[in-house]
């Protein structure tokens, strides 16, 4: 710890010690040298960044000004050098219309300024030479390593160099001249290498060519120069001070602080010390605030994910307590960290909410943060990707369904069509066409617009056999009379209509499969939306261990129960909870196989699909199509389609699967026992029911079965349902031939408001027993009984 | 089952007498088919199911099948004289949307007539 004395005293011990250990040598030249630069490159940064708003005339102004306060600066005792860094800086940024008008401004700063008007020369001779060479090799930029950039930073560096040399021979300096040349080219080049990037990055930025906030991802150089700008700009106003508050040391805090905050403690850690160092370069008696913001950001990036306030809290009380523990025996600089501390979490914090839309969620700047980067940048990428695929399977829906309806529009106006057939087949070459289709127009025009009619009437009235004795007396009295072709009309007529109605029925029958194409497509398209949605929200359905699909075999009188454990989405509270189920199946009499076909499935997020399909007719073929409908439709369900479209897939995909019958009922139930709904969507099957203690509620919605006509008409019905409640669905088999199907449904009601069996495995037997003995202990058909539980 | 037709005002008239299940669905296609194949124009068909006493999911899917034909004939099909209990699972299965339910045979021949 330092013996007690007053900082000032400290201040000026040091700096005398230092400036004395430097010297005239270069080091000490080049120590000066980043002193001064920092201080005052900030407010000329600060002004090209405003200047690059508004016009290019706005924009030369400001360039002028910029190069005119540039000017007021003294490095390494010589003026000018950070003009001509800025000149470098502006070509690096590849705004070569900036260098002049800082050459004007620098210019008139000199001539302006008496003392430096000796620079005047040799500023002039430099902005010169450097516009020679670059445009002299600019043809060779490509040939040259890094390209333009590189042609930039080598003209800069050799005219600052040879520059430096011819003044120092002519002024006499001799071999010295050669170190002071090196360092002035090297600090021309570095400032301007430094100024050049930053000015890039922000050009990006204000003229729509990047994001602001890839300015501020830590993998990107930009950010980095960025960071070295402002560690610059803390610098240049460490000598500014309002009272006892230094705004270089309040912009260091937050700087320090909102990058832990966003970044975590490594990159807090880092920060830390880049500001004090900033500081440094512009007050030595800074040096301690190198440690004080180091652990500053450390702490503060330690606590990143909880509440802004208590990081930015535990961030000063650890940068007070290092301030404490570096007392130097001064009461005036635990004090003054307080202050600047404090102000400096009170801008972070505003900071934070103010532009935190601009701050990428980065993780901690450490290895194992850099992954979740990875993943997040390859997911950002899958996403937008899936999200063109979706948009490709929509527009092949739409251009799909759109070309069917063009085509129902086009085969409605014909007639010209149909009559120019006719005419090509009767009248060409036909020694009367003149006379019919020249001198008798419109009467040969009525006429064959009246054949037509009558035979197109005909045609929609009765069979053809039946018609064609009429046609023949239906010829007009005009064509009797006027054409010598007349006994061939009627036929040929009859065979162009006919022939329409052909290609007509063609078309609709492409239209037809179009539309279920144009169905399947959009599923699929809805299919990939969900997946999307799955990706962004980064949401998994999880399903717990435990069986997950319970399919049972279609022997005659198997009985089967199955515990389904539902999965439970992630972040939910509480244990999964799971649905009882018991089934009862049994073929036809005589049958082997029942073409009932059933499934459990539990699709995650306490979810579980109950399907049971009835195939039309009974036995294997039954069975195979109602295992197609059901294993189609929950594979579709998995895949993230709505039950709609899975339903309507499901459909277009039994219309054409196989060309006589394929039809399959499908009863749909959807568990939810989160949500405490379950919802029914059913076509053309038999209703279920709902027991909640001795209240049984009946569900039905009349629809057509799966696999009929293309377009389908169906509703779906939620219906809420509560902790132990039962519910039953049923197969048509289940409700007899026909004559008793009221009486049944009568008794099943009845059965399950009486029962006080509360186990679906003996519901469902029971249940079966009870509708045996009412059917005479046979049931003609396949019959499924299934019951769940809600638990 | 009995499966008889004719024709009656252009329509073609399919009466069913029995049960209609998967033994005799067939007989209903062997019946229907070959009319409508033989109809050069949109046909129209009625099936006169007064005298079934069972239908199973095979009897629904036969006339689903004959609907299905003749609707892509361009042609309609009617049932008529349901019984109570055959109306109860037409109106289970949803067939009463597409396909139109009559009293009677003389009744479907005239509303297919008129266009209804």
């Amino acid at each position: 710890m330092m013996p007690a004395m007053e900082i000032d005293e400290y201040q000026r011990n040091t700096y005398a010690s230092l400036k004395k250990a430097s010297g005239d040598s270069g080091v000490g030249r080049l120590s000066g040298a980043a002193v001064l630069t920092s201080r005052t490159i900030c407010s000329l940064v600060v002004s090209a960044i405003g200047s690059l708003q508004g016009s290019a005339v706005h924009k030369w102004a400001w360039a002028v000004l910029l190069g005119f306060v540039s000017s007021r600066c003294t490095v390494v005792v010589e003026t000018g050098i950070l003009a001509k860094s800025l000149i470098l800086a502006a070509g690096i940024a590849g705004r070569p219309g900036m260098t002049g008008g800082i050459a004007v401004g620098a210019a008139a700063g000199f001539l302006l300024d008496g003392t430096a008007l000796r620079h005047l020369p040799r500023f002039l001779a430099f902005f010169a030479l450097f516009e020679l060479l670059i445009r002299a090799l600019n043809p060779l930029a490509a040939k040259i390593r890094y390209g333009r950039r590189g042609l930039v930073i080598s003209s800069g560096l050799v005219c600052a160099f040879s520059i430096r040399v011819v003044h120092g021979l002519i002024g006499g300096d001799g071999i010295t001249a050669l170190p002071i040349a090196c360092a002035t080219a090297g600090i021309v080049a570095a400032v301007g290498v430094l100024c050049g990037e930053a000015l890039s990055a922000v050009y990006s930025v204000w003229e729509g060519e990047a994001e602001a906030s890839s300015l501020l991802d830590m993998r990107r150089n930009e950010t980095k120069y960025v960071f070295t700008l402002i560690t610059v700009l803390i610098g240049g106003l460490g000598s500014v001070a309002a009272g006892q508050v230094r705004p270089a040391q309040v912009l260091a805090s937050a700087m320090v602080m909102v990058a832990a905050m966003n970044y975590g403690c490594a990159i807090g850690a880092l920060m830390g010390s880049v500001a004090g160092i900033g500081l440094v370069l512009a007050d030595v008696q800074h040096f301690p605030m190198v440690a004080v913001y180091s652990v500053t950001g450390l702490v503060t990036g330690m606590l990143r994910g909880g509440r802004h306030w208590e990081s930015l809290m535990l961030g000063t009380v650890a940068g007070m307590t290092v301030c404490l523990l570096l007392d130097q025996g001064c009461r005036a600089f635990p004090v003054d960290s307080f202050i600047h501390l404090s102000i400096g979490a009170g801008l972070a914090f505003l900071i934070q909410i103010w532009f935190s839309h601009l701050l990428v969620d980065a993780p901690a700047g450490t290895a194992e943060g850099l992954p979740a980067r990875d993943g997040r940048v390859h997911m950002d990428s899958a996403r937008r990707r899936l999200q063109s695929l979706s948009g490709v399977f929509e527009l092949l829906a739409s251009t799909l369904s759109e070309a069917g309806e063009k085509h129902k529009a086009c085969l409605t106006d014909g007639f010209d069509i149909l009559l120019q057939e006719a005419h090509r087949r009767l009248c060409d070459n036909c020694g009367k066409h003149d006379a019919c289709w020249n001198s008798r127009f419109f009467a040969s025009y009525d006429a064959f617009l009246t054949i037509f009619a009558e035979l197109e009437m005909e045609a929609s009235e009765g069979t053809d056999h039946a018609g064609k004795r009429r046609r023949d007396s239906r010829i007009p009295t005009y064509l009797r009379q006027h054409c010598v072709n007349s006994t061939r009309v009627v036929p040929v007529v009859a065979e162009i209509l006919e022939a329409k109605r052909e290609e007509l029925a063609a078309l609709e029958q492409m239209q037809g499969a179009k539309e279920v194409i144009s169905s399947q497509f959009r599923g699929i398209a809805e299919i990939v939306d969900r997946l999307i949605e799955e990706i962004c929200s980064g949401e998994e359905s999880v399903i717990q261990s435990g069986a997950s699909q319970v399919e049972f075999g279609a022997a005659r009188g198997e009985l089967g129960s199955a515990r389904v454990e539902s999965g439970a989405a992630r972040g939910q509270r509480g244990r999964p909870r799971s649905v009882d189920v018991g089934i009862y199946c049994t073929a036809r009499s005589g049958n082997s196989v029942s073409g009932d076909s059933r499934l459990i499935y539990d699709l995650g997020d306490a979810r579980t699909l109950i399907v049971l399909g009835d195939g039309m007719g009974s036995g294997e073929t039954a069975a195979v199509e109602s295992r197609f409908a059901t294993t189609m439709f929950k594979e579709l369900m998995v895949a993230g389609m709505s039950q709609r479209s899975a339903v309507e897939v499901v459909n277009s995909l039994m219309l054409i699967r196989r060309k006589d019958e394929s039809f399959s009922t499908l009863d749909i139930a959807v568990v939810d026992t989160a949500r405490r709904h379950v919802e029914f969507t059913k076509m053309g099957s038999c209703p279920s029911y709902i027991k909640s203690g001795k209240r049984v509620r009946r569900i039905s919605s009349p629809s057509l079965p799966i696999g009929i006509l293309p377009g389908l008409d169906f509703d779906t019905v939620k219906c809420a349902v509560y902790p132990g409640d039962i519910i039953l669905m049923i197969s048509d088999g289940v409700l007899g031939p026909g004559e008793d199907m009221d009486v049944i449904d009568e008794r099943i009601i009845e059965y399950l408001g009486e029962t006080r069996r509360t186990c679906p495995r003996e519901i469902v037997n029971e249940l079966a027993d009870v509708l045996k003995m009412m059917m005479g202990a046979v049931w003609d058909d396949d019959a499924t009984l299934i019951a769940v539980k809600i638990p | 089952m009995s499966v008889k037709a004719k024709h009656d005002r252009g329509c073609l008239v399919v009466s069913l007498c029995g049960e209609l299940d998967l033994k005799t669905a067939g007989e209903l296609k062997a019946t229907v088919d070959p009319a409508l194949l033989e109809a050069r124009t949109a046909p129209t068909v009625v099936l006169d199911l007064s005298g079934v006493n069972f239908m199973d999911s095979s009897g629904m899917g036969a006339i689903l099948g004959r609907y299905r034909t003749v609707s892509q004939m361009g042609g309609k099909l009617a049932v008529c004289s349901l019984t109570p209990q055959l109306r109860k699972l037409f109106e289970l299965t949803g067939l009463t949307r597409i396909i139109p339910v009559f009293a009677s045979q003389d009744d479907a021949v005239v509303g297919l007539q008129g266009g209804e």
